[in-house]
């Protein structure tokens, strides 16, 4: 006999062993919270939007508009704010459209394509925000350098850009560790079985 | 107070629990998964409920948020769990109704399949569910060619264990 159909008769078999849960329970369990990772990675992307949009709200009311003030630069940065708050609305528009897409009902496929790209939707405005810092520093850095620090020693100027480079490594590192520990856990599962999919359709 | 629509429900999930068991067998190790991964496709079922249309039979409709519950969206719980022999926990093989070597090609087969990956869980489970080809493509979201040549791939697999 074919081996799966020996397993077939006794995966019936396994019937009559199964545990039962009565109706009572099921109404206990129907209200109980998911330990759904979609709900994770909706409240982490929300805290995410939420963090960025601090960030920009305290660098513009904080001390650092007096620098840019200084090295002329507020119109410069104020243009940059106005490209983010577009940013900000198109991600978070295009973030809902996704969530509202993951659906239960759908076929395994099409539901773990619809999380991973609700998910590389947060991703991505993330790696705008952190092009963005970088980009701002950068320019800041160098107005700063042609400014204050044009007139001072070689061995002065190699360590004021030594020391900016490094703290842009480092903070952009961490960023990118916090995310990978972040999401990692999340994903990884989701990944794997999405390739797994993915590696049967390209046997046809 | 439950309402009509919750009491349908209840009775639609009692006469089809088994389902939602054996795809707590196939994807969990312990009793106490067992019952996080129950308690995780009952909430699942519940929310999604609101969305079934008649039109397709419940059962049917089942087996795809139950499965997508078990492959995507649970988290097993790792605190609980205590490391059990899974011949004895996941599958109850009874051993009187079988001579020794089928007992034996049982246990090997069914360690097999635990050790296979989500995917191919499902698409070995829906075939032991008797769902023919079109509902499996259907379920997992892959051609029905793929999930044929696949299954054909898995029943390689589980003879080559037994007759090494």
């Amino acid at each position: 006999m074919d081996e799966l159909e020996l397993l077939k008769k006794d995966w019936k078999r396994q019937e009559k062993s199964l545990p039962h849960v009565k109706k009572d329970e099921i109404r206990v369990m129907m209200h109980k919270k998911s330990t759904s990772i979609v709900k994770w990675i909706f409240i982490i992307s929300i805290a995410e939007f939420l963090f960025w949009i601090a960030v920009e709200f305290f660098s513009l009311f904080g001390d650092s508009q007096e620098v840019y003030e200084q090295l002329g630069m507020s119109v410069f940065f104020k243009v940059l704010v106005y490209i983010n708050y577009i940013f900000i609305l198109v991600f978070i528009s295009l973030f809902f459209i996704n969530y509202r897409k993951i659906k239960t009902n759908d076929s395994i496929k099409d539901l773990i394509k619809n999380i991973i790209r609700t998910r590389r939707t947060v991703k991505t405005y993330v790696w705008v925000n952190v092009i963005m810092v970088i980009v701002a520093s950068v320019i800041l850095f160098y107005e700063f350098y042609s400014q204050e620090i044009a007139e001072e020693s070689l061995k002065l100027k190699l360590i004021m850009a030594g020391v900016f480079i490094g703290i842009l490594v480092v903070m952009v590192l961490l960023l990118l560790g916090f995310y990978r520990l972040l999401y990692g856990i999340l994903t990884r599962r989701l990944k794997r079985n999405y390739q797994a999919l993915k590696k049967l359709e390209m046997k046809e | 107070m439950s309402s009509e629509k919750e009491k349908k429900f209840v009775s639609l999930l009692d006469k089809h629990q088994n389902i939602v068991h054996k795809i707590c067998r196939m994807y969990t190790d312990s009793d106490a998964q067992h019952k996080d991964l129950f308690q995780d496709i009952t909430v699942q079922l519940w929310k999604a409920y609101p969305k079934f249309r008649g039109d397709s039979k419940f059962s049917t409709w089942m087996y795809r948020v139950a499965l997508n519950t078990a492959i995507t969206l649970y988290r097993k719980q790792k605190r609980r769990v205590k490391t059990q022999d899974i011949d004895n926990v996941s599958f109850k093989i009874e051993a009187h109704v079988y001579d020794d070597t089928t007992e034996q090609n049982l246990k090997l087969m069914y360690a097999a399949v635990k050790e296979l990956n989500d995917i191919d869980k499902a698409l070995v489970f829906l075939y032991l569910e008797d769902k023919n080809y079109a509902e499996i493509s259907e379920t997992l979201g892959i051609s029905e060619v793929n999930a044929r040549v696949k299954m054909n791939r898995v029943k390689k697999k589980l003879r080559t264990i037994l007759n090494p």
